[in-house]
């Protein structure tokens, strides 16, 4: 169905093309630069006929009567220009192009660009092409057409990156250049913020509603100012800026998911829910009472075809003689979102017969997640200039993500004989990250510019009472051979509360000697001081009946819960999870830069020290109950451009960038699990790596674009996981660094438009390897059964070799028609690293397409538009790529890889009103 | 218990104290017989100060001592504990014994060994409520091997109401607030001997070693695990004997082999004439078994074991045909052997299970009740049969444990009490074990640094053979 819609759609945008009579055609473009005038208007004098300059600048007026006319064309910031033509017959087509003088206004020329154009694609072109370093712009122009309505989504369409998906399908962290979510970091308006993740640096993206951004850029090479703890890339989110005018623009948007008009949407309320535990409230030594956990969260109710709502306003202006300027952001977006899974377990250990590490299935699972999400963003800027010399600004931000997740697990689907079990989860989740930046811009002497920041951040995530509950029959033959199934009995119920922050202050400054009209020197600092804390709980209750009976099912309310023994009553508040972590960075740097003609040279060296310390759960008889380690980075980077033409520049560059490890990874507090005990290692060094850089760019008008690039990464102690032998024969799964990693690959991007139509797209091969130990089990010559370590040598985690993106696009100005179809390409990567050789879970190329488009109201301020995402529902399907003898079972349609897990999305569909002033 | 003065293999062992009742004989020249001196290593721990920490020498014998907090052998260092100390529990923490060099607790038939708690007491009641048995609720912690653990020596020692939840945990292996093991270790190498020892209660497995040498001999195990556990749960890097061990009212198996956990060697381990009462009847998920167990890549053999009124025979986990949707998954079944195993069964539920349907046990000839005596011509292990005729038949005539059993449900039988488990002369038990396999010589025969001897496999069944050579208990 809506693939047939899309037809249609594009049907009628082709059938907009037909004329057969007298008509006037030209471009329009600057008179300097000759850049195409995108949205000039040329107007017929005294008639009601008209133009706007289409994407390459061109413009047509159909329909022309014999006469003579008077033209008028006019673009904002631009002298208007004026003309006379005259059409002698009616079949006449009339050749004219315009080319219009900017309007001479002293204005700094930053700061015009940035004003007037920050979110369109010219800027986002234009910052590509004047960048110091490498990056891709996304403008909020190009969001606006998107599909995606986080920051997590919109990532995927930026060349060199992927991502990786949470289990409603959505974008979750950014994978750059191969480079796995660790090696990458995320800030906004230039300032790095925490993560609410309880143990990593990184930041889930899905947080950022997408509507607040003036554009989205990913830098791939660091310059000395920048902090430099990123290897793959630093994602930075600018805010919308404050305007010089008044404006005001909302959207309000509503939608479904095609997946809840097939199933119900199974959610549950958290209205009784307490966030803190018992063990919070009264003390470590207060023994919990079964009434102080609420069953609320077990009680899921239907609902039939849940709608998604999503409102965003922003408004701004310069008050008070110009000098106070504001703007507001605010997103709400309330939205259900799910997925069907099909899951094979395999057994944490293999089997070794009848070849070493062959994979067992251990179960099949259907998954069926209900996820209502609240997302809330605000973003209030606020800018005084006390006068041309002096400026300070205060930014502020606060987002939340809620997720209620109700996670419905029916195990082993295809049980002849054994136990079924029925699990339901509830998480609900609460994601917080705030943001204060003051920060000022003075202009110390005439050439000497001095700017700074002070940052209040916190990142916070808590989970009030994550609760799991089981039924579980078992299914035994009867002695006619036919199944026979038990009573279904209600397992343990657990209760676990968790909560973390991260508590972050920062201190930046920037000198700026501009030496010369061609050389510059900056110099320049920051310190930062965090503090994390983890907060974990967990409870059981028990569900034997005195006697020891088991009980039997009938509803949560009827159900009858105990402590026992006792002594599960009590919190288990030195559980391994609760860690404390603290960490001071300091660094300063030295750039210079200096343009010789065509040549732009930037160089420089940063110093980073590192003071990383935690207080763990071990015991004080144990080594590292309490850590602290300390390095320091030398960082040095240089970046050369050289402008091949006004429009071409070729650039090379190198910088050293570093990784540290997570907070928690450097913790020895071990996890002991079945098949390997896990465990954090504090002798974990952090990660170096040399990257270089080579760029050909060409912008042959505004908003097109053509990049070439290859990039190569030398990467010293990559992080990964494998086996360090601690005892005899012990071993322990840990963190650890493999010696060097290599990664290099190419990528290209282009834009072009043909009047109103356009293609844009990306594509990056990458090739990284890295070797790493890992086990093996199987037999030996005498043919006992032994664990044995190996290497493998594989892609890093995440990487795929190809990942690309295409995109058709159609923009009349004229019609105020906007519309996309969007294709996303990730080829096939490991999306989970095994222990076992060979056993690594690849997730295999996947396929997005998606369409949107949007139309506006002749001259009125609104707009209208629809999005439509994963068209082609096409699963996410990962496999371990080892013979399959398991064909009796569904999904398992190839000999020659396993198939473990297969998502369903399916579509969903939005439709939303815009106003903007 | 009747002292026997079987001088023969069990010399020397003897307790001192005996030599000084042999009378002298009549002649010129004294003949002088003086006991030896207890086996002391390092100073004598005093009784003053709870222990707690580091501690290395001796434990006196006769002396009680109480924890006041975990309890820590360095690598290198030596406990010893002499017949007749008691260690006493506070019983409100989880205190361990942390063993990273070595322990030995040698009690001794007069004077075993006590590690206790005074303030609970055994409430041995048949069909009483386990959710409010002081058994099942773990007082004390447990006892671990480290990773360097070098001798785990354990004789004539009660080993009663561990097993509790930990806290912050002293063990690397385990997790803080988890559920402790009354016994544990983690180092294939070390050695650990239990013998003539008594296991009673704990909330999990009484005992799951992660490696070592084994011989585990002639002990009592009762009431271990609350919904679920194991008399002794054996995962990877484990080699050694289970035999002639008594185990009543397991949550679920007697001895059970596992090759997971990562460490070589595979596990391999001989389990042979124990006796198994009603075990397999706590466990709160289903079907894991409820006597012996083989799985996950585990070897072995299985032998002259008598089983009555276990909730599963012996289960060996085999590749089946069709995928079953357990959990569970195959033993190394190319490298099990067995037979000659026992079974005394009172239901017909129960009948139905002695070769657990969906299973690869392999029935053998000389299995008692005869598998051509009730399983059909074509049977396939693991295909249902009917057990009807097998139900109340080949009673092994114990010498006070009522058969039928006449409580009200199987598993109310949890505990040894005034029952007696050795053989009536005319059992159909004797006369009918194997004997031609060859037990696994994996640790030192010692007084004190090992085991009092490797005891071969009894031509009869279960763990008290008429010859006296098995569990004296």
């Amino acid at each position: 169905m809506s693939r047939k819609y899309i037809f249609l759609l594009l049907l009628s945008f082709l059938l907009s093309f037909n004329a057969f009579s007298a008509s006037f055609k030209g471009k329009i473009k600057d008179a300097k630069t000759n850049e195409p005038l995108v949205g000039a208007t040329i107007l017929l004098k005294n008639t009601k006929m008209g133009s706007i300059a289409a994407l390459d600048g061109s413009f047509e007026i159909k329909n022309l009567a014999v006469g003579s006319y008077e033209v008028v064309i006019q673009y904002i910031g631009y002298e208007p220009k004026s003309a006379k033509i005259e059409v002698k017959t009616a079949t006449q087509i009339l050749l004219s192009d315009f080319l219009l003088n900017e309007q001479v206004s002293q204005l700094a020329e930053t700061i015009v660009s940035a004003k007037a154009n920050g979110e369109n694609d010219e800027y986002a072109r234009k910052t590509e092409q004047k960048s110091d370093n490498v990056l891709n712009v996304i403008s909020a122009k190009t969001i606006q057409l998107l599909p995606d309505i986080t920051v997590g989504n919109i990532l995927q369409r930026v060349s060199g990156v992927s991502v990786v998906r949470n289990s409603t399908g959505d974008g979750q962290y950014a994978v750059i250049r191969g480079m796995d979510k660790r090696y990458n970091y995320t800030s906004i308006n230039g300032v790095k913020i925490p993560s609410p993740d309880n143990k990593n640096r990184y930041v889930p993206m899905d947080i950022f509603p997408a509507d607040l951004l003036e554009r989205l850029e990913v830098v791939k090479a660091l310059t000395p100012n920048m902090e430099g703890d990123a290897i793959g890339g630093a994602m930075n989110m600018v805010m919308k800026s404050v305007p010089d005018y008044l404006i005001l623009s909302a959207t309000a948007t509503t939608g479904y998911s095609q997946l809840f008009s097939n199933q119900p949407f199974a959610g549950f309320r958290t209205k009784d829910i307490q966030f803190k535990s018992p063990s919070e409230i009264h003390g470590n030594l207060y023994a919990a009472k079964t009434t102080d956990f609420s069953i609320k969260n077990l009680q899921y109710k239907n609902v039939a075809l849940p709608i998604n709502s999503l409102l965003s306003l922003s408004v701004g202006n310069r008050i008070f003689n110009h000098k106070l300027g504001f703007l507001l952001g605010g997103s709400y977006q309330h939205t259900y979102r799910g997925s069907n899974s099909s899951f094979f377990n395999l057994n944490g250990q293999p089997s070794p017969d009848p070849l070493p590490n062959s994979p067992l299935i251990e179960s099949v699972q259907k998954r069926i997640y209900s996820n209502e999400q609240a997302r809330l963003g605000l973003n209030l800027k606020l800018d005084y200039a006390f006068n041309s010399r002096n400026r300070i600004s205060l930014y502020n931000l606060f987002m939340q993500l809620d997720d209620w997740q109700h996670r419905h697990v029916l195990s082993n689907q295809l049980t002849l004989f054994g136990d079924v079990g029925n699990n339901d989860r509830s998480v609900f989740r609460r994601q917080n990250i705030y943001n204060s930046t003051l920060q000022g811009e003075h202009t110390l002497a005439k050439k000497l510019k001095f700017n700074w920041s002070t940052v209040y951040s916190l990142a916070k995530s808590q989970t009030p009472d994550w609760t799991d509950q089981s039924v579980t029959s078992r299914t035994s033959q009867g002695l006619d051979g036919k199944p026979i199934e038990s009573a279904r009995y209600i397992d343990n119920v657990s209760h676990i509360w968790t909560h973390n922050e991260d508590r972050d202050l920062t201190g930046y400054i920037h000198l700026i000697y501009s030496y010369s009209p061609t050389i510059e020197f900056s110099s320049g600092g920051m310190y930062r001081d965090k503090d994390r804390s983890n907060f974990y709980n967990n409870y059981s209750l028990a569900t034997v009946l005195p006697g020891g009976e088991r009980q039997i099912f009938t509803s949560i309310e009827q159900t009858k819960f105990t402590f026992r023994p006792e002594s599960f009553a009590y919190a288990d508040s030195t559980n391994a999870n609760n860690y404390t972590a603290k960490e001071k960075i300091g660094a300063g740097y030295l750039q210079a830069k200096v343009n010789i003609s065509d040549w732009q040279i930037l160089g420089g060296v940063r110093v980073e020290t590192t003071n990383q310390s935690y207080v763990s759960q071990l015991p004080v008889t144990a080594t590292g109950k309490t850590g602290k380690i300390s390095y320091m980075d030398i960082l040095p980077s240089l970046h050369i451009k050289y402008k091949l033409s006004e429009r071409e520049n070729v650039r090379i560059s190198y910088f050293k960038g570093i990784t540290r490890p997570g907070y928690f990874e450097i913790v020895p507090a071990t996890f002991p699990g079945e098949y390997f005990n896990e465990s954090g290692n504090y002798k974990l060094k952090h990660t170096q790596a040399d990257n270089i850089d080579l760029r050909y760019e060409f912008f042959p008008r505004g908003n097109e674009q053509l990049l070439l690039g290859a990039f190569l990464k030398n990467i010293k102690n990559p992080i990964e996981f494998g086996f360090s032998e601690f005892g005899n024969s012990n071993f322990v799964y840990t963190p650890l660094n493999f010696g060097t990693a290599k990664n290099y690959g190419a990528e290209i991007v282009f834009t072009k438009y043909l009047k109103n139509w356009g293609v844009s797209g990306n594509y990056t091969y990458t090739h990284s390897r890295i070797t790493t130990t890992k086990r093996i089990y199987g037999r030996d010559t005498n043919g006992s059964i032994v664990n044995s370590l190996g290497t493998q040598t594989r892609p890093l985690q995440g990487q795929s070799d190809h990942i690309g993106n295409l995109s058709l696009i159609y923009k009349n100005s004229q019609i105020g028609l906007d519309a996309q179809l969007s294709w996303v390409y990730t080829g096939k990567r490991i999306n989970i690293v095994s222990p076992y050789k060979d056993l690594d879970y690849w997730q295999r190329g996947t396929s997005q397409v998606d369409f949107s488009t949007e139309k506006k109201f002749g001259k009125t301020h609104f707009s209208a538009f629809a999005k439509l995402t994963n068209l082609l529902n096409n699963p996410i399907i990962v496999e371990v790529l080892k013979p399959n003898t398991n064909q009796n079972l569904p999904d398992q349609t190839r000999t020659d890889r396993i198939l473990v897990q297969k998502d369903i999305l399916q579509q969903s569909y939005s439709f939303g009103i815009r106003y903007k002033h | 218990m009747k002292i026997k003065f079987k001088l023969n293999l069990w010399a020397t062992i003897v307790v001192a104290g005996l030599a000084s009742m042999l009378v002298a004989c009549d002649t010129s020249t004294e003949e002088v017989v003086v006991s030896a001196p207890l086996f002391k290593v390092g100073q004598a721990v005093s009784t003053k100060t709870p222990l707690s920490g580091s501690i290395k020498g001796t434990l006196l014998s006769d002396s009680t001592y109480k924890v006041g907090g975990d309890v820590f052998i360095n690598e290198g260092d030596t406990l010893v504990i002499q017949p007749g100390a008691k260690i006493h529990f506070p019983g409100d923490k989880p205190y361990c014994f942390v063993v990273k060099g070595s322990l030995l607790s040698l009690g001794t038939e007069a004077k075993p060994v006590y590690f206790t708690v005074p303030s609970v007491a055994k409430t041995d009641i048949l069909g009483a409520d386990p959710t409010t048995d002081p058994a099942y609720k773990g007082f004390w912690g447990g006892i671990y091997g480290e990773t360097t653990f070098k001798n785990i020596i354990i004789k004539w020692t009660h080993l009663e109401f561990g097993g509790g939840k930990l806290g912050t945990s002293p063990v690397s292996y385990m997790a803080n607030g988890a559920t402790s093991y009354v016994l544990s270790t983690k180092n294939p190498d070390g050695i650990l001997v239990l013998e003539d020892s008594w296991m009673y209660g704990c909330i999990d497995d009484p005992f799951r070693p992660f490696g070592c040498k084994f011989n585990v001999m002639r002990n009592t195990f009762e009431k271990g695990g609350f919904t679920g556990g194991e008399s002794m749960n054996i995962k990877s890097g484990n080699v050694g004997i289970f035999a002639y061990n008594l185990i009543v009212g397991s949550a679920t198996n007697g001895p059970k082999a596992s090759n997971n956990g990562g460490v070589n060697p595979q596990t391999n381990v001989q389990f042979y004439n124990n006796t198994i009462i009603a075990s397999g009847f706590r466990r709160s998920s289903a079907g894991r078994g409820g006597s012996i167990n083989f799985e996950e890549g585990s070897r072995g053999v299985y032998y002259n074991n008598l089983m009555v009124n276990c909730k599963y025979g012996p289960r060996i986990v085999g590749a089946t045909a069709n995928y079953n949707g357990n959990a569970l998954v195959v033993a190394d079944t190319a490298n099990i052997k067995g037979g000659y195993n026992y079974c005394y069964v009172d239901s017909l539920k129960i009948a139905n299970e002695i070769y657990p349907t969906g299973f690869a046990t392999k029935p053998s000839v000389n299995d008692i009740p005869a598998p051509n005596s009730f399983l059909p011509a074509t049977y396939k292990p693991g295909a249902v049969y009917d057990g009807s005729a097998i139900v109340g038949k080949n009673n092994p005539m114990f010498v006070n444990f009522p058969l039928p059993q006449t409580t009200k449900k199987m598993g109310d039988v949890s505990f040894v009490g005034s029952f007696n488990f050795r053989l009536q002369a005319t059992s159909p038990a004797i006369g009918k074990g194997y004997t031609g396999f060859t037990p696994l010589n994996v640790v030192p025969v010692s007084a004190t640094f090992g085991s009092s001897a490797i005891t071969p496999p009894n031509k009869d069944i279960g763990a008290y053979p008429s010859d006296g050579t098995g569990n004296k208990h």
